[in-house]
């Protein structure tokens, strides 16, 4: 085989999902037995990337080349028979399984219609050795640990010799041990010729796999470098990029104004260690940390959502004990969630519906329904949180993301909240949306609302929030007040490996 | 100027009645109540004898038998939850009540009384079963299916356990005037299940509970106990469907109600509901109820067989389903 020609092309790939541009004109080629590192924000088009190499998304315009050939995938399984396999974050195995049965998973050799299973067990053995890695084939995998998951994970993605492997946050559930032998492993797949993309957040792993990095923000391709140019603060530098232009907004330090949630050396097993913080009246206090670092645990902690919480948590003084939703509610604290469609709207009601939810019970009688009270706070919450719908009968499933994140946080407003738990309200809306939450955020704060921040998103953070606290695997390590918290000192910091 | 107004006042009046259509016509359940007039039709056409007066209250009868529990699984369908033990719930409460009043003399009030707690207190455990336990009701219901009836059959040997009174015959099987007395219990079950879904906080919670239950308990809703409240009033409601027949036989009987929860869920079903929950209407289920009814009614007119009756019930069933999620795929959400 000609090593001259790159094992893919990528020339000018654009996409847009309705007003964002999720690819701008992105240019990248990969060689032969190369690993290269993708690294960006939240929303800066790896994935996106990712998703249009694997066939999961197709691209506007652009065009894709796999060993010179120009190709075009219209589904996942065809990329993947043609030589493109992907590892993503979420486990793709089946518990009740064998591991040989896992890693051979749809493509089951048969004989006769039977399972031939001598074959599969030789083809997952040949997988794992490619990995060189030892595993009892014969065991489920609901009964391995997370890191050995990881491996079958990964045997099943070589299994039928790709040429590109993509690696999606592979080590985001290992600890250190794990992540060293995972790092050596992918070192010894690229030495057999396989191409790996490796995306992470991980700056210290990176420079011990890649041999080469490519930076992405907003879309498009920013920088690519050898792995000996890449300096921290250049790195850090070209992902953090720009700042936003939104204009600036009104901080307070409220530091001496009174405590309305205190939480007190919060921890969860092998999540949270030992949290404590105050948040005061009119606040917005951000929360900075990478995927894992526990911040949405944290929050799940304090709302009541977890049972295996240590630690203290107190609502104007008064400490909460065996907490759950409805407790913190009637202490007029709030969480919305991140997973904003499956635990955040009931897409088959109407907006108006969804809005006056807790609101019903609470501001709104316990037992019969009063139309035309509800009808105001619905028309009230609507307008002032400008949600663009028909009508507030329309079902909020059909609405734009940023409009059911409005929907869902217009929901705590209608029951007339003064702590809000905001769990990346901002995730996957659109730039316009996004302006208007920051500054239904910062007024609430000029209200007396108090409200935890927790965002992927640092310049987000710097930019509304009047103090950050970084949280590092599972405990809060750093304080930022005011302008202190700009998004590359809050980058630095939840990068930082040693403490 | 007198013929003008009274142009322009009929002219209004068109166009209110038009506008009255147009909302008819949006409503989801518009192409149920199409097919259902059709039936109508074509049952008025093969069969003189089935638009009769007559004929027409039997219908009502029947219906309201089934009627009654088909509103309360609504409640328990829209929940995202399921009860398949309303038959045997019937059975076993027909026969406590024939062995309550028969065997230890019990006053009716009182017998009464005490067979709607019973089913009110079985109810509950199932949905606790579900709410605290997580075990799925279709699961609990399938095996009080069996128990149940095992237990009517227990408390009295399986032979019919007889009442003789008039006044119980009355309240279970009378006419008031040409009204059947259960199409009034229907009609007053119709009534109440509307208030409670439409008016009650309770009634919305149960579509926000079943259209995402997460979001719901985030939301400050008790959804456990919406859960295991739908769970009661089905049970009640079918024990309710087992005294009717009980007045019907002047007996209790352990042998009533076959098949009560097939008709049920197929008629919510028909009314447009999902099994997964989060939608349905009562007025759909309605139409569900006086859809399957007729059409029982207007084959046994028709001399269909027994047996290809029930092939076609099945086949309705199915035929609804297809109708549901296909009409539903082009307005799905994401």
């Amino acid at each position: 085989m000609d090593t001259d020609i790159p094992v893919l092309e990528c020339h000018q790939l654009t996409k847009s999902f309705g007003a964002v541009n999720a690819l701008i004109d992105v240019d990248f080629t990969l060689h032969r037995g190369e690993v290269r590192a993708l690294l960006g924000k939240n929303g800066a088009g790896k994935s996106t990337l990712v998703n249009v190499i694997s066939g999961s998304i197709q691209p506007d315009s652009g065009q894709l080349k796999l060993r010179g050939e120009p190709v075009h995938w219209d589904n996942p399984g065809a990329a993947r028979s043609g030589g493109i396999s992907v590892v993503h974050q979420e486990f793709s195995l089946v518990p009740g399984l064998t591991v040989a049965e896992n890693i051979t998973l749809g493509r089951w050799p048969a004989r006769g219609g039977l399972i031939d299973s001598r074959k599969l067990e030789a083809e997952a053995q040949r997988a794992l050795g490619m990995l060189g890695e030892h595993l009892p084939t014969w065991e489920l995998v609901g009964n391995l640990p997370i890191a050995q998951r990881q491996m079958v994970e990964i045997a099943k993605a070589i299994v039928d010799n790709p040429d590109v492997l993509i690696l999606d946050e592979p080590t985001s559930a290992l600890n250190a041990s794990e992540v060293d032998v995972l790092l050596a492993l992918v070192r010894r797949l690229a030495a057999t010729g396989v191409a790996v993309i490796y995306v992470s957040h991980r700056m210290k792993e990176i420079p011990q796999v890649a041999d080469a990095m490519t930076i992405m923000r907003d879309g498009r391709e920013i920088s690519t470098l050898g792995i000996d140019e890449a300096n921290p603060e250049r790195v850090a530098a070209l992902i953090a990029g720009e700042v936003a232009e939104i204009k600036e907004m009104k901080h307070n330090d409220r530091r001496n104004d009174p405590v309305v949630l205190s939480v007190q050396n919060l921890a969860v097993d092998g999540v949270l260690d030992d949290v404590s913080f105050d948040l005061h009246e009119g606040e917005v206090l951000g929360l900075a940390g990478f995927l894992g670092s526990g911040r949405t645990e944290l929050l799940e902690a304090i709302y009541g959502l977890r049972h295996d919480v240590k630690g203290k948590v107190l609502v104007h003084g008064q400490p909460v004990s065996r907490r759950k939703p409805r407790k913190m509610l009637a202490r007029k604290l709030a969480m919305i969630s991140e997973d904003r469609k499956n635990a955040g709207i009931v897409p088959t009601m109407g907006v108006g519906e969804n809005v006056v939810l807790t609101a019903r019970g609470r501001v709104l009688p316990k037992f019969w329904i009063r139309s035309g009270q509800e009808a105001t706070i619905q028309k009230d919450t609507i307008a002032k949180l400008a949600i663009r719908t028909s009508s507030s009968a329309q079902a909020i499933g059909t609405l734009s993301g940023g409009n059911q994140q409005k929907g869902v946080i217009g929901r705590a407003l209608a029951a007339d909240m003064r702590v809000l738990l905001l769990d990346e309200p901002t995730r996957g809306i659109d730039i316009h949306a996004k302006t208007q939450i920051y500054s239904l955020i910062r007024n609430l704060a000029e209200d007396g609302v108090s409200s935890i921040f927790v965002s992927s998103e640092l310049e987000e953070l710097a930019l509304v929030c009047d103090r950050v606290i970084v949280l590092r695997s599972g405990k809060n390590r750093e304080e930022l007040i005011g302008t202190q918290a700009s998004a590359e000192r809050i980058l630095a910091l939840a990068m930082k490996e040693v403490d | 100027m007198a013929t003008v107004d009274a142009t322009a006042g009929s002219r209004k009046a068109a166009s209110a009645l038009g506008a009255g259509f147009q909302r008819l016509r949006s409503w989801d359940g518009f192409g149920l109540l199409m097919v259902f007039v059709g039936l109508y039709v074509v049952l008025s056409i093969k069969s003189p004898l089935f638009m009769t007066y007559k004929n027409q209250l039997s219908i009502l009868q029947s219906a309201a038998y089934f009627g009654i529990v088909a509103l309360a699984m609504t409640l328990v369908i829209v929940a995202g939850e399921i009860d398949i033990s309303v038959g045997s719930m019937a059975a076993l409460s027909s026969s406590l009540l024939g062995v309550f009043v028969a065997k230890h003399g019990m006053p009716f009030g009182l017998a009464v009384l005490v067979v709607l707690v019973a089913a009110a207190g079985i109810g509950a455990f199932a949905g606790v079963m579900r709410a605290y336990f997580g075990v799925p009701t279709f699961i609990v219901t399938l095996a009080l299916y069996l128990g149940l009836k095992g237990l009517a059959q227990l408390v009295t040997n399986n032979f019919p356990q007889s009442i003789p009174s008039d006044d119980f015959f009355f309240w279970g099987s009378g006419r008031v005037g040409d009204i059947p007395v259960p199409a009034l219990y229907f009609v007053g079950m119709l009534v109440i299940t509307a208030i409670v879904v439409k008016k009650t906080v309770f009634g919305r919670s149960i579509y926000a509970v079943g259209g995402n239950a997460k979001s719901a308990n985030l939301s400050g809703i008790n959804v456990r106990r919406v859960k295991i409240m739908v769970m009661v009033i089905a049970a009640v409601a079918a024990a309710i469907t087992g005294l009717l027949h009980t007045a019907q036989l002047a007996s209790g009987n352990s042998t009533i109600a076959v098949g009560l929860e097939f008709d049920a869920i197929a008629a919510v079903i028909i009314g447009g509901a999902a099994l997964s929950g989060g939608k349905g209407t009562v007025w759909g289920t309605v139409i569900g109820v006086l859809f399957i009814a007729a059409l029982l009614n207007g084959m046994t007119l028709l001399s269909v067989n027994a047996y290809a009756q029930q092939v076609v019930r099945g086949a309705v069933v199915l035929i609804a389903v297809m109708v549901n999620v296909w009409r539903d795929r082009g307005t799905s959400l994401d």
